[in-house]
This record gives C-alpha cells, sequence and structure tokens, in this order.
C-alpha cells in the first residue's frame, strides 16, 4: 500500500530515502544481532582482584585465540543469582565462577550443564581433585593466618590459631571473615581439632555447638571483614593485630604495596577451589564448553597463579612455577589444609549452609 | 476523593500490591500444597499423634515422583529452613521413587529412619496448611511443637526480640539526637537574617542530597581508629590511645542523626515560621520572663512541629538499613538487616516477609499511639 502511494505521487527523494534508511536498518538489524550473539560468552566473576587476573590469564587470550568476545559481569557467588535465571528461563550468563559448595548444591538442582569434560579435551587425571560433570576447578586458594611481621618481629608472631585466641599474650583484635563457613573451622582448629579432621568434627553431634562456643571466647576482640580488601587494610592501618585472610590477598599486599605480612601456614587453613560452570540452558555452551577447556590447560593455570598467587587446580601447572611462587601458593602446604571438599564437607554443608547462615547472624550480632 | 484518585491509583499499583504480596510469604504454603497434593489430602487426616496412615507414605512418593527438578528442589530448600536435613531426604526420597514407581509404605520406612519420626511429619503437616504460622512465629522466637501448641525456640535461634528491641533503641535515640540538635537549629534558621538563614538551611539540606554511601563512606574517613577525629583528640590530649568511633553503637548513631536531621528540621521550621514575634515581645510586655515566655507561649505553638518532625525521623529510622549496615558493628544491625538476610542470602522469603509484618506493624503501633494522644485536631492544623 505504502509503497503504491509513493509510486503515485511525484517522486519525492527526501522520503524515498527515509524509507530507504528504514528498509536497510530493518534487514541488517536481525542480521547484526545474531552475528553478535554467535561470538560472544556471557561471564561471571568475582570481580575484584580476582576476575582482573582471570581477565588476563584466561579471557584475554582465549579471545585472542578464538575470536569469541567474553563480556564480563560480577556477582557475589550466591547460588540464588544463578537459581532465578534457570528458574525464569532469562539467563543473563553462560559461564560462572562458582564455589563448591554452589558446585554441589547446584549439580544436584540441576541449575548446571553436565559435560563429559575429557571428552571436551580437559585433563581431567592432572587435577588434584575430583573434577564434577558439572564445573572444572580453575583457582585454589587457601583462607590462612596472618599478622604484620613488621609488629611480631622476629620469632615473637602467633604461632597457631591457639596464639590467635590467646588475647593476653598478644593483646588486641583480630580480623575474622563475616560468615559461618571458615570461622567455625577455624574455631575447631583452636580448639584443638588437626585441620583435617574438622570437616568430621564440625559434621558430628554438637560440633557446631562446640565451634560456637569457641567463637563466643573470643567474640569481644574479632572485628568482622566482608571483602578480601577489607581484611588487609584492617592489618595495615593496626585495626587488628592478626587476621584470617585469603593467601592471594596476602601475595598482593605484599608484592604490590611492600607490606610484610607473614603468613601461619602450620597453623592450619581452610582451602577450597572455585569453578568454572555453565549454567543450565546456556544459550552459547558449545563456547562456554571451549573457554572452560581453555582455563584447564597448565599454561593458563600457572599464568594465573603467578599473576594472584593463588594455587592451580591442574597440578601439572605446578612445573610450570618457580620454587618461589610455589612456596606461596596452598598446594606447598597442604598437610596443614582443612579441604572444603568431599562428601563429609558436601553432605553437612549442603543440609546446614542456610540454618548456619541464620545462626551466624543470629549469634554475631547479639 | 476524585482528585486524589489517581495518586490512590499509583500507590495501589506500585507499592501496596507488591507490599501486601511480600509480606504473604510470610504465610503463604500453595507452593508446597501444589507441589504435594496427595500429601496435602492425606495428612488433613492425622491427628498428629504418632505416624500416619501409610497412605500419607505413598502419597509422598508419588507426589514427588511427578515433580520435575527444579521445582523439586525448591520444596526439599523450603523443608529444610524448618530443619535442617529435610532437603536431601526429599531428594533421596524422590530418586528413589523415580527408580522404583512401585515403592511402598515399608520401602520408604526402610528408606530413611527420619520417615519413623513423628516431628517430620509434624513439619509436613504444618507446611500443608491453608496458611502456616511458622514464619510469624518464628520472627517472635517461637515455634510449633511437634506436639501440636507453642513453644520457645531454642536460645541459638532466638534473636527477634532482642533485635527488635535494638530496633525501637536505637530508632529513639536517634529521634532524640535530632530533637535536641535540631531544635536550635530550626530556631536559628527563623530569627537569622535572610542572608545567612539562606546559607545556614543549605548546611541542613546538603547531607539531605548526598547518597547515603558516601555519607557513611565519610563518617567513616572521619572516624576510624587513625581517622580525623582520632587524631584531633589525640593531639589536643583529650585521649591517650585512639577511641572506638566507627563499626560501633557510636558511629550508626552519629551517622544516623546526621542523616535524619534535615527531616526532624524541614516540618519544624515551618510551623516556626507561622509563629508571629509578637506574641514573645506581648508576653514579655506582660510581665513574662524569657524562660517562661518561651515554655508557655512559644513552645506549645511550635510543638506540632516537632512532633510531626520526631514522629518522620522515628518511623523512617525504624526501617533503616544501609547506614548501620556501613558503619555499624554486628551487634547494631536492626530489623531491616535481617530481612535482607533472608531475603537475598538464605532466600528464606517466608521470614523475610514476617519480619516485614513485625516491622509494618510497629510502625503501624506507633503511629497510632501517638495519633491518640495528639489528637485529631493537632494533626489538621498541620
Amino acid at each position: 500500500m505504502a509503497i503504491t502511494r509513493i509510486r503515485q505521487c511525484k517522486p519525492n527523494f527526501e522520503e524515498l530515502k527515509t524509507w530507504g534508511r528504514i528498509g536497510l536498518m530493518l534487514a541488517v538489524l536481525p542480521v547484526g544481532a545474531m552475528a553478535s550473539q554467535a561470538a560472544e560468552l556471557m561471564y561471571a566473576g568475582t570481580g575484584g582482584a580476582s576476575q582482573a587476573a582471570a581477565r588476563k590469564a584466561y579471557i584475554e587470550p582465549f579471545s585472542a585465540k578464538t575470536g569469541i568476545k567474553v563480556v564480563e559481569d560480577e556477582y557475589d557467588q550466591k547460588l540464588a543469582q544463578v537459581r532465578a535465571q534457570v528458574d525464569t528461563g532469562t539467563l543473563k550468563w553462560d559461564v560462572v565462577n562458582a564455589t563448591q559448595l554452589m558446585v554441589y548444591v547446584g549439580c544436584e538442582e540441576g541449575l548446571f550443564e553436565k559435560v563429559d569434560w575429557a571428552k571436551a579435551g580437559v585433563d581431567v587425571e592432572a587435577f588434584s581433585e575430583p573434577v564434577s560433570p558439572c564445573a572444572v576447578p580453575v583457582v585454589n586458594s587457601s583462607g590462612v593466618l596472618v599478622y604484620d611481621a613488621d609488629r611480631f618481629t622476629g620469632d615473637t608472631g602467633p604461632k597457631s590459631w591457639q596464639d590467635f585466641w590467646d588475647v593476653e599474650k598478644f593483646p588486641g583484635k583480630r580480623g575474622l571473615w563475616y560468615g559461618p563457613q571458615e570461622t567455625l573451622v577455624i574455631a575447631l582448629m583452636a580448639d584443638g581439632v588437626p585441620p583435617d579432621k574438622t570437616n568430621e568434627v564440625l559434621a558430628s553431634p554438637g560440633g557446631v555447638d562446640r565451634a560456637f562456643a569457641k567463637l563466643e571466647q573470643l567474640k569481644p576482640h574479632i572485628l568482622w571483614w566482608k571483602s578480601g580488601s577489607e581484611s588487609m587494610q584492617l592489618l595495615a592501618s593496626g585495626e587488628v593485630v592478626m587476621t584470617h585472610a585469603w593467601n592471594g590477598r596476602v601475595y598482593a599486599a605484599n608484592n604490590a604495596d611492600k607490606k610484610n605480612f607473614k603468613i601461619v601456614w602450620t597453623a592450619g587453613h581452610t582451602n577450597q577451589s572455585n569453578s568454572y560452570a555453565i549454567l543450565k540452558g546456556a544459550k552459547n555452551k558449545e563456547e562456554a564448553i571451549q573457554f572452560i577447556a581453555y582455563t584447564a590447560v597448565p599454561d593458563a593455570q600457572a599464568e594465573f597463579a603467578k599473576i594472584i598467587g593463588y594455587g592451580p587446580p591442574n597440578s601439572k601447572a605446578l612445573d610450570l612455577l618457580d620454587e618461589e611462587t610455589k612456596a606461596l601458593i596452598p598446594s606447598a602446604h597442604m598437610q596443614y589444609a582443612q579441604r572444603e571438599l568431599g562428601p563429609v564437607y558436601a553432605n553437612f554443608w549442603i543440609e546446614n549452609s542456610d540454618r548456619l547462615t541464620e545462626r551466624f547472624a543470629a549469634w554475631v550480632s547479639k | 476523593m476524585l482528585l486524589v484518585s489517581p495518586a490512590l491509583a499509583l500507590v495501589a499499583a506500585i507499592f501496596l500490591l507488591p507490599m501486601l504480596g511480600f509480606l504473604s510469604e510470610a504465610f503463604r504454603t500453595d507452593e508446597v500444597r501444589a507441589a504435594l497434593p496427595h500429601t496435602t489430602t492425606a495428612l488433613r487426616q492425622w491427628d498428629r499423634g504418632g505416624l500416619p496412615d501409610d497412605e500419607a507414605f505413598i502419597a509422598v512418593a508419588s507426589d514427588l515422583a511427578r515433580l520435575a527438578d527444579i521445582p523439586a528442589a525448591a520444596i526439599a530448600r523450603r523443608l529444610n529452613a524448618s530443619e535442617a536435613g529435610l532437603r536431601s531426604l526429599i531428594i533421596r526420597t524422590r530418586e528413589a521413587a523415580l527408580a522404583s514407581p512401585g515403592l511402598t509404605a515399608e520401602g520408604i520406612r526402610m528408606l530413611d529412619p527420619r520417615w519413623n519420626e513423628q516431628r517430620t511429619w509434624s513439619i509436613l503437616e504444618t507446611e500443608t496448611r491453608i496458611a502456616t504460622p511458622s514464619f510469624l512465629l518464628a520472627a517472635i522466637d517461637r515455634e510449633i511443637a511437634p506436639e501440636g501448641g507453642i513453644a520457645r525456640l531454642p536460645p541459638e535461634r532466638a534473636i527477634f526480640q532482642v533485635v527488635l528491641g535494638r530496633t525501637f533503641l536505637i530508632s529513639l535515640l536517634v529521634t532524640l539526637g535530632c530533637v535536641i540538635i535540631g531544635f536550635p537549629v530550626a530556631y536559628a534558621l527563623v530569627t537569622a537574617p535572610d542572608r545567612l538563614a539562606a546559607i545556614l538551611i543549605l548546611f541542613v539540606l546538603l547531607p539531605f542530597w548526598t547518597s547515603a554511601l558516601v555519607r557513611s563512606a565519610a563518617w567513616v574517613v572521619l572516624l576510624q581508629r587513625e581517622g580525623l577525629v582520632n587524631q584531633f583528640l589525640l593531639r589536643i590530649g583529650a585521649i591517650d590511645e585512639p577511641a572506638a568511633l566507627i563499626f560501633n553503637r557510636i558511629g550508626v548513631l552519629v551517622a544516623m542523626i546526621h542523616v535524619q536531621l534535615p527531616l526532624f528540621v524541614l516540618p519544624l521550621l515551618s510551623v516556626m515560621r507561622r509563629v508571629s514575634p509578637d506574641l514573645m515581645r506581648a508576653a514579655a510586655s506582660l510581665g513574662a520572663p524569657p524562660v517562661t515566655a518561651f515554655l508557655q507561649v512559644y513552645l506549645p505553638q511550635v510543638m506540632p512541629g516537632v512532633v510531626a518532625g520526631a514522629l518522620l525521623v522515628f518511623t523512617i529510622s525504624l526501617g533503616y538499613y544501609i547506614t548501620p549496615a556501613l558503619v555499624g558493628g554486628p551487634g547494631d544491625q536492626m530489623l531491616s538487616w535481617f530481612v535482607a538476610i533472608y531475603t537475598n542470602q538464605t532466600v528464606n522469603w517466608g521470614m523475610a516477609g514476617a519480619l516485614g509484618i513485625i516491622l509494618v506493624l510497629s510502625v503501624g503501633v506507633v503511629l497510632g499511639v501517638l495519633s491518640l494522644l495528639q489528637g485529631t485536631d493537632a494533626w489538621k492544623a498541620q
């Protein structure tokens, strides 16, 4: 109709041009949208220094190699955010950086794609922990006891979590992460439980009460931190004399800010891997598998470890690190580790994490 | 009435309805009832004495077998919020029911000892009633005992009476602080020459226009251990070592009073402006000393402004979240902080809704009592 009417009129070149432009836009738009969809991967990481390292070691080289553009987003590793997207079928992300507990729960609930990783080219055997069909471990980090060696010089620093609890010998505040998971385990270590037995003790009857009772002793002396950078800032400013902190943060503080923070690995540390998982029904599933396979190779994981000081879950990456770096990452100290891994850990935290999050919030605010 | 109907419609659509929907999460059970219809029917015949009939066991298995992955997980999570461990019970039972369709009641009993516990069935029964009182009870530190009746929650879970008391206390202290600081400010603004008043009111309004995040961050810089306030106090020798001014109650009160002050000053200001200065002069000419004139002539006239401002500050403080979260310690968190935990972290919307109801009721009670005390005339005077 519109076209015949234009023909009947005198030729109006301005009008024709306008129609032409609109037609061109309509023709190009869907193609453009499809093209950009095909070569994109939506990625959600943890933000901060960790995501910056992932960008350098994983995302940028992957894009350069494959031409697949990775669009980054950040989130605070809450399964609820993944659940909301999968439940409603409105997926914002393809790949997420997930904690071990998220992988356990999400895999059971069907929130992540199950993939035959060996078929996708991942050297599953090389990993220092079992690889779930739902995710591939990409970074291994530890929560450690750390103090400022400029404050406690020579041999005068704390040696154990018992020392951490000893406010007579080491007066001053202590920093702990604001949440139940690592905190309850640390309380048990301070109560004399060997690190590798803490999962069993916590899961046994009375274990949780024992941990809370131990925490109660230290409660007035605790400053709670909520982000990794906060823990380092509290230690640097002297608000706390010692703190629990992520080992990569200590690595960064010593390297970039020239601090003299000392990690007491032998006190016992909480160790966990974060993994990359694919959301169920992800639009770019094939690209996501390619990406994860890329991040699983020793080269990439070693590069990541060098930047941030967290360990590579692929043990072959260790051979690519120098001795100095190796001493600074968790894998050299695993005999002192509580691992957030295995059936005892999984069963206990799957059932109890919500309840303990609520109980912890109640306890801490009393 | 016609004039305000667009406003009413807007409020209803974007505020009242969503809010009621959220609050109704506190007692809704339709999610569970829709997922477990046979169980719901079977448990209506159970009297909570001992275990229910075989029929209920088979109903649970057949209900679970019909559910898809994601709704099944949702039910498992929801029941787990009532009792840790029910999640795995539901998931394992569903797996067994899917594997062997003809699962008997005896088979389910063998599957997991928790099916032989009256407590498990008691929770299922509560969750499949038309409406559940569990969340509202938990919000006042109570629960339904397995044998029926209402019992206190164990001490490690009982927290909300303490938190509600704290919420009222902090709000009250903030209101008091605003009255003490704000009244002289408002009086100065009214009596000052116009140009000076314009500058002064800018100081009052500035925090009002600044984002809560910026304001709170500024207080952290000022009040921290090596912050400006501590450095100053150390230099003049008022203290020997840095005082704890932030991440505790002091920090919360200072920051909240700062934020709320304009809300007190502005209503008071508008009332004070209408009081003629001639009245004070008249009182003085009749022989009243300044204090008497102030108390008997001035104060009664500006009282509606004080009450309106204080009420505004108090009710808004009751729902405060962001400032205590940023400048308070764990022991200074108010009720809305727990609403946030239940909404975002543990996704326990029943609990979040129940706490929301407590908060709304508290505000309602305060407003109701005060409007009774004030009488309707005082309200109209404003």
